[in-house]
Order: structure tokens, then C-alpha cells, then sequence
């Protein structure tokens, strides 16, 4: 759904739609989900004051994360932090796009596809990533508990995300068909 | 993306769109509640910010945004009932007195403010709006306030400061009652500077001020535009006692 008309309950509507996805980046952004949330809260305000300059054409989702990338921004520099890559952040857009299109088109959930995928991994990776995402255990605490340096459970995490990341891109792409 | 791992799990989060995506799912997981929650704070802050924007234009309606909403998410029923209670109870006293007059636009570590509204003191938040006489302190020194007027006028307090903030026809006047204050003032309505006093103060003006008025016990500083900076001084109160005003700091530097 695009604005079309811009009332409060319309918008309740785009707010409904686009939260999880623009937390979701958000999330990828910043590691606090406080933080996540504010800068996706001021993004949907900044872009109901602003649905008169919308392009319509153009797509919500999209636009309101160039609004979160910018209070991220401002984030930033009010932190004195050290901003993420550009790379980073083309590639970031780049899957999300990917992700918008996906549920546009096909009402396709990037969300339902990880959930999916989590599902199909193995036993020791999934206890690895609810360790470490839904336990919020540290890295070394999920270290001692498989028994691994901890640096072996950073480079397991990064094999799995990507796992999760070609099976969801997998998924999304096969729901088309 | 090219993602190198191992990092400390303290500097780890780089864009990984999977990563973002494992956090949300972990995050409506943990407070399945949350969604709802979300999107209600979302429309009550536009309707706030409607309401604000209305008020005061724009510009003041974004200052007076809330930043952060962590304490929106985590309240069971009860509690949620009890905000009710409360904000039914602040708009009705809202409704019995003048708008607000200023509004936090920054705040960090521990900073109250009490009203004659207000029974006890609350904690202030960024986006807060101030009413007259309101008086606001920060505890400690790694705290400090920004507070901004609704005409962009910014008065700044540090760590282990006080001060009392009012309107009178549009008049700005503040009492600072401990500690330190910077303030930068837009150029103030013709015949209302803005006010700035306090007992043994010591005044330093960095840009264009109208007057200086002294009392032994009080001094008092109008200005139209421009920076200042007043510092209570501590033991001036002896000082004075002793009949002895030289000795206070200088309070007349100008420029």
C-alpha cells in the first residue's frame, strides 16, 4: 500500500505495514533496539509531516528508510561514532529493496522467509543463533556453553547468517513462481 | 556483503540485513505485544506533535518530539491503566492553565522538574514541554539540560544547577538559584528583554545585553540578544554578610 490519502487512519494503516520492516533495518543500523526504535518512530512522523512531498510513485518503504538513514545519521554524529560504510549501507538497501519488491509483488514476507529458514537449520546453528539473537547471550557465555573459543562462535555466526540470508533470498524468490 | 568475523561482540553490528531481520524477529518474539504497542505510540506522537505544531509552528513542534519511547513498551495492563489515569490527569491540568512555554530539546543523566501542576518531581525527558514556573534541576555532574523557548532561545544547565523559568506577557524571566547557566537568546519583543537573575550571580556577557540591575542581595540581567553566562557563586552569601562586595567575583564584565 502507498499513501493515497493522508489521514490519520490511512496512515495507521502504512504504520501497521512498514514497522517491522523499517525496525528491521533500523536494527541492522544500530545494535540497540531503543535506539531502533526511536529512529523508526521519528521516521514516521518526519514522514507524515512530509506525505505531501511523497512521490507516489515512488515506493513508502523506501522512502521512509531514507529517512531513517538520515536521523541515523544524526544519531551518529550527535554519538561522536564512527558512521557505518557506504558499501554497507548500499548493500543494506539493496536487500531491502529486494525484500519491499518481494512483498509488493508478491505479498511476500522477508520476515516469514527467516522464520522459514530458522527452521531448516541444523540443530547446533539454530541453538547458536537463539543463543545469541532470542537469549541474548554474549559470545563468550555461548562460547563455554558449546565448548568453542569465541571466536569460532563469531565465524560459525557469520556462515549461518549467510545460510539464512541465501535461504530467505531463496525463499522470497521462489514464492513468485 | 563482506562481513569479517571475529569482532567483539561490544563493536559488532554492521549493516547485516539478515542481522536486522534476526533482531526483529528476536524482538517481537521476546514482546509479542510489542507491534501494537509500536504502532499506537507512533500515531499518539503524531497526534502530539499535530497538536504542538499547531501551537507553536513547525520548528517547535519537532523540538518537542520525544526521543526516546522505552518506557511506551515494556508496561503490562496495569500500569497501563495508570498512564491513562495520568494523561487524562495532565491534560485536564494542562487545560487549566497557559501552554507550554518551552520544551526540552536535550537532556542527560538525572534531570527533574516540578510545577505548581506537579505534587512531586518527575524525571525530565527530551521533548518535554516546560509551563511557567517551572523550576528545573540536574543532579549530579555528569547531567545537564538544553531547554529550548518556543521562539528557538536556548538556555543551557549544566550538572548541579537550578533554575526557575517563567512567562509574564511574553517575558522570558529565569532565577537561577544554584549552579551554572548559558543561555543564547534570540533578539527578544521591544520592551520585554528576557530576564535572567538569581542572588550572587556572576554574570559574564558574551554578546548584547540592555541592563545590569544590583541589589545587595540580588542582581539582575535584561537581555535582548545574545549569549550569557551566570554563575551562582557558593560562598558570596558570606561575603555579602560581611559587608564586604568588593570581594565578589565581578559581575559587571561587558562587552
Amino acid at each position: 500500500m502507498n499513501p493515497t490519502s493522508f489521514n490519520d487512519k490511512s496512515y495507521e494503516i502504512l504504520v501497521r505495514e512498514y514497522h517491522r520492516r523499517a525496525l528491521a533495518y533500523a536494527l541492522s543500523l544500530i545494535p540497540s533496539e531503543d535506539d531502533a526504535r526511536d529512529l523508526v518512530q521519528e521516521a514516521f512522523v518526519i514522514a507524515y509531516r512530509n506525505l505531501d512531498e511523497f512521490d507516489q510513485t515512488r515506493d513508502f518503504g523506501s522512502w521512509l528508510r531514507g529517512i531513517v538513514r538520515m536521523k541515523y545519521f544524526e544519531l551518529i554524529r550527535r554519538r561522536k561514532r564512527q558512521p557505518v560504510s557506504v558499501e554497507d549501507l548500499e548493500a543494506l538497501d539493496a536487500f531491502h529493496a529486494g525484500w519491499d519488491q518481494a512483498a509488493i509483488e508478491r505479498n511476500a514476507s522477508a520476515l516469514d522467509a527467516l522464520q522459514h529458514c530458522l527452521g531448516k537449520l541444523q540443530n547446533s546453528a539454530r541453538a547458536l543463533v537463539d543463543g545469541y539473537y532470542f537469549e541474548k547471550q554474549r559470545g563468550q557465555a555461548i562460547a563455554a556453553r558449546l565448548g568453542i573459543t569465541e571466536e569460532a562462535v563469531w565465524k560459525r555466526m557469520e556462515r549461518i547468517r549467510q545460510v539464512l540470508l541465501t535461504c530467505v533470498n531463496n525463499y522470497l524468490a521462489e514464492s513468485s513462481l | 556483503m563482506n562481513q569479517q568475523i571475529p569482532e567483539p561482540e561490544e563493536v559488532r553490528h554492521r549493516p547485516l540485513a539478515i542481522d536486522g531481520l534476526l533482531r526483529e524477529l528476536a524482538r517481537t518474539k521476546a514482546s509479542s505485544g510489542d507491534a501494537e504497542g509500536f504502532v499506537q505510540s507512533v500515531m499518539e506522537q503524531i497526534r502530539t506533535n499535530s497538536t504542538a505544531r499547531e501551537s507553536f509552528g513547525d520548528e517547535f513542534a519537532e523540538a518537542s518530539s520525544p526521543n526516546s519511547t522505552e518506557a511506551q513498551f515494556h508496561w503490562g495492563w496495569a500500569a497501563a491503566m495508570a498512564a491513562c489515569f495520568l494523561v487524562f490527569f495532565g491534560i485536564a491540568m494542562q487545560s487549566l492553565r497557559t501552554g507550554p512555554m518551552a520544551v526540552v530539546a536535550d537532556a542527560s543523566g538525572e534531570v527533574w522538574v516540578r510545577d505548581a501542576s506537579m505534587a512531586a518531581p518527575v524525571r525530565v525527558h527530551s521533548g518535554m514541554r516546560l509551563f511557567s514556573r517551572a523550576e528545573i534541576f540536574t543532579v549530579g555532574s555528569q547531567s545537564g539540560v538544553s531547554i529550548r523557548w518556543q521562539d528557538g532561545s536556548v538556555v543551557n544547565l549544566p550538572g548541579g544547577s537550578r533554575m526557575v523559568l517563567s512567562t509574564e506577557r511574553g517575558q522570558k524571566r529565569m532565577e537561577l538559584l544554584q549552579g551554572v547557566c548559558e543561555a543564547r537568546f534570540q533578539c527578544q519583543s521591544e520592551g520585554k528583554p528576557a530576564l535572567l537573575g538569581g542572588p550572587y550571580v556572576n554574570a559574564e556577557i558574551v554578546a548584547a545585553y540592555k541592563w545590569l540591575n544590583e541589589t545587595p542581595s540580588h542582581i539582575q540581567l535584561a537581555v535582548m540578544q545574545g549569549q550569557v553566562r551566570l554563575n551562582q557563586v557558593l560562598d558570596a552569601s558570606q561575603e555579602m554578610q560581611d559587608d564586604r562586595p568588593s570581594q565578589r567575583p565581578n559581575d559587571k564584565e561587558r562587552i
